[in-house]
């Protein structure tokens, strides 16, 4: 609700003020505005109508056009009210002198008359004459009363003349007010401040003008410019520093021509970010930690991070230690959302703990797990927790599937899976009653099981889907044909030189031709010409490795983890004998480490159950210029040098064999001749 | 080895666009008066104002941090050129150049 002021009568039409008085009111000025002064101002309207209530001022409310005029009138009032009082004022002064005077005089004359007085009384009545005495006394007496009438009427005359001049500066004060009271109540139109000081400010810039001459030099006169330069000039003060800093000013021009300093040196480096990068150390930091819910801690055996982006992880949980798993350790496997690190987001149900998980890379929905006991099953998120299906015990492993592997079909739903008890299934998921096929490792050829050898890992390449890898518990790596015609020629090859089992098996996602394997003391890296030995390796470490793999961004680098709960980095561009980076994640081992598809993030997890989030630097994770074409070199040159190794070590051999059966030749001689001559002898006694 | 001769030569070398000679000694502290300059009047007055407050203000500066300390040259590089100014006690050169690189 707004407050609205109206003003309902306007002072113009209050018409004049009362006075309480028996006379009216008599005007004595009328000031008339001066009209032929009104072109001179400009009209400002409206006004500003602020009201200052200061406590000396009354509330002046003028009329704007007449304001000069007012003021003039203003102006000669109070000077002539200004004359008159001091016309008093003088006038007054002026009495007083007279009257002082006048008095001093009288003073005086009383003064004198008294002394004559006196001697004459003394004279008269030194000569005895009483009436004489009498007489003189009575005249001094009536000259001093007459003296004294004077006195006193001169003295009221000044009084009534000062009286007058009071009235008068009284009169004449009285009238100024009237003027001022007739002003006040004169026709107010739009009041204005008429007795507070106007400020106007206005906003300016400085125009650089030549300043700063002497006072007397007049900046725009040329001549004396020109006459106060010539003077500068010729001074001697000026000339030597004028050399001086010639000579100065000329260096650093000639330094400017030289060398441009300020010019961009490196140029390359910096549109590319990562040369300063390079400097930084690369570092991993933990980013978040999934622990295991269940209150008996079990290894986390298998990580897999969903495809397509990898924002869940899903982590296999059981104990590998033979017999000695708790008895109210819970089966369940979690899918934890990287977000939420408090709760995982789904658990699956297996029947007996999972060794293994792998996500279907095809649909982020499905994994596949293999269990503790052999079985083989799988699930779909969207269903729940408990498995869609579980192959059925008959046929499934006879010992804990420590690896499965999707395989990339059009169906994408077939997958193969390995075990220590030395066969390796492959399953189509829709029918998970039977495996499509066996593999029994055995060495021999002859499928027998009880010289097969454990599988331990898988490694499948999509690009060459007919081949696959198996890594053993043995220290074996055995390469494999899928679609070989018998059994016996399903197994290609073996490599061998890990003095460990091997729990980690992956081919360069750049090279597919060189694999990892992690295994013992060792990570090694192998060519697949060189059979007998690894191409590369690392430095024996203290702990056993439990597993790797590689950088899916960058062809040099590798991940292990150790049983002290350390992850390395390597980068074997950079260094081969030590991790570039190594850092320790826990204190437990770590079983399973797992790198997702960017490169950035790895999830490690550990024997108390809890998986570790890591995120590497982008140093470690950015491809490098000719990154590739180096890693590729230092592969072959490797690949050559152990080639040559294996050659020679082929020669020592032969030469050792053909020593050995020259020996043996010679032995057979030599047992010939003595047979001979035992026969001889024999023949001879007959 | 006169004011003239330093002038010339300062002038021919390359890429120097101007030279100005400024009057330091002043009370005000407003402007410097330009005794000598190869530019015209009005950029030098420009120049010689503007450049007297920043020569003062980096003096101080200097000397401020560390009295025993004092301005020895100050270049101010810009995208189009470099004003090179050497400072004295009474007068600053000011060479205003185009480093052609």
């Amino acid at each position: 609700m707004e407050h609205v002021f109206v003003y309902t009568r306007k002072r113009r039409e209050f018409g004049r003020p009362c006075h309480f008085s028996d006379r009216p009111a008599e005007l004595i000025v009328d000031i008339l505005p001066d009209a032929g002064l009104r072109a001179e101002f400009v009209e400002r309207n409206p006004l500003p109508a602020q009201v200052q209530c200061g406590p000396e001022w009354s509330e002046h409310e003028v009329s704007a056009v007449n304001s000069m005029t007012m003021m003039m009138t203003m102006m000669t009032i109070m000077t002539t009210t200004m004359m008159m009082i001091m016309m008093n004022m003088m006038m007054m002064t002026m009495m007083t002198i007279m009257t002082t005077t006048m008095m001093m005089i009288m003073m005086n004359m009383m003064m004198m008359t008294m002394m004559t007085i006196m001697t004459t009384t003394m004279m008269m009545i030194m000569m005895n004459m009483m009436m004489m005495t009498m007489m003189t006394t009575t005249m001094i007496w009536m000259n001093m009363m007459m003296i004294m009438t004077m006195m006193m009427t001169m003295t009221m005359m000044m009084i009534m003349m000062n009286m007058m001049m009071m009235i008068m500066t009284m009169i004449m004060m009285t009238m100024m007010m009237m003027t001022m009271m007739m002003i006040m109540t004169m026709m107010t139109t739009l009041p204005l401040q008429v007795n507070t000081e106007r400020l106007e400010s206005e906003a300016r810039g400085m125009n650089h003008v030549e300043g700063g001459w002497p006072k007397d030099i007049n900046p725009l006169d040329m001549e004396q410019t020109m006459r106060y330069r010539k003077k500068v000039e010729k001074d001697e003060h000026y000339r030597s520093a004028i050399v001086r800093l010639g000579s100065i000013m000329e260096h650093y021009i000639k330094q400017n021509n030289a060398v441009d300093i300020y010019q961009e040196y490196f140029t390359e480096g910096q549109e590319e970010d990562d040369e300063e990068e390079e400097q930084e150390q690369p570092v991993a930091r933990t980013i978040s930690v999934f622990r295991d819910p269940g209150a008996v801690k079990r290894w986390v055996t298998a990580l897999s991070w969903s495809p397509a982006g990898g924002c869940k992880l899903a982590a296999a949980y059981s104990c590998l230690d033979f017999q000695r798993a708790p008895p109210n350790m819970s089966y369940d496997s979690y899918i934890w959302d990287l977000e939420n690190h408090s709760r995982p987001e789904m658990s699956l149900k297996p029947a007996s703990p999972l060794v293994c998980l792998e996500y279907n890379p095809k649909d982020s929905h499905i994994l596949l797990g293999g269990g503790y006991n052999g079985q083989i099953a799988y699930w779909d998120t969207r269903k729940g927790s408990h498995p869609v299906e579980t192959s059925p015990i008959e046929v499934s492993h006879r010992e804990p599937v420590y690896k499965v592997i999707w395989l990339q079909s059009k169906t994408g739903t077939e997958a193969f899976s390995g075990s220590t008890d030395g066969q390796v299934l492959w399953w189509d998921i829709r029918k998970l009653s039977e495996p499509t096929e066996k593999l029994v490792l055995d060495l021999s050829r002859k499928g027998d099981l009880g010289h097969a050898l454990g599988c331990l890992s898988l490694e499948f390449e999509t690009t060459m889907p007919t081949k696959f890898m198996v890594g053993t518990k043995q220290g074996l790596v055995v390469s494999c044909n899928r679609k070989a015609k018998t059994p016996a020629e399903k197994i290609v090859c073996t490599y061998s030189g890990h003095n460990g089992s091997i729990y980690a098996l992956q081919r360069n996602p750049f090279f597919p031709k060189y694999f990892l394997t992690v295994a013992g003391w060792t990570a090694r890296i192998w060519s697949e010409d060189v059979k007998e030995s690894s191409i590369m390796s690392t430095r024996s470490d203290r702990v056993h490795l439990l597993d790797g793999c590689w950088s899916p961004v960058r062809p040099s680098v590798f991940f292990t983890v150790k049983m002290d709960g350390t992850l390395d980095v390597w980068d074997f561009l950079f260094n081969q004998k030590d991790p570039t980076l190594s850092l320790k994640v826990c204190d437990e081992a770590l079983w399973s480490l797992r790198v997702q598809d960017n490169g950035h993030f790895l999830a490690c997890g550990s024997q108390q159950g809890t998986t570790t989030l890591l995120e590497i630097s982008s140093g470690l994770c950015t491809l490098q210029r000719n990154e590739k074409a180096l890693a590729s070199e230092m592969f072959e040159r490797e690949t050559k040098g152990a080639k040559i190794l294996e050659e020679q070590q082929r020669e020592i051999r032969l030469k050792e064999r053909s020593r050995s059966e020259q020996s043996k030749e010679e032995e057979r001689k030599e047992s010939e001749k003595v047979e001979r001559a035992k026969e001889l002898l024999e023949r001879a006694e007959r | 080895m006169s004011v003239e001769e330093t002038i010339k030569r300062i002038q021919s070398q390359k890429g120097v666009q101007g030279i100005i000679i400024v009057n330091a000694e002043v009370l005000i502290c407003n402007a410097g008066i330009p005794i000598k300059t190869t530019l015209d009047n009005s950029n030098t007055v420009h120049y010689a104002g503007l450049i007297h407050q920043l020569v003062m203000k980096a003096r101080s500066t200097v000397r401020e941090i560390d009295p025993q300390n004092d301005l020895t040259f100050l270049r101010v590089r810009s995208k189009k050129n470099e004003i090179m100014i050497a400072p004295d006690k009474d007068y600053f050169l000011i060479v205003i150049q185009n480093p052609s690189e």
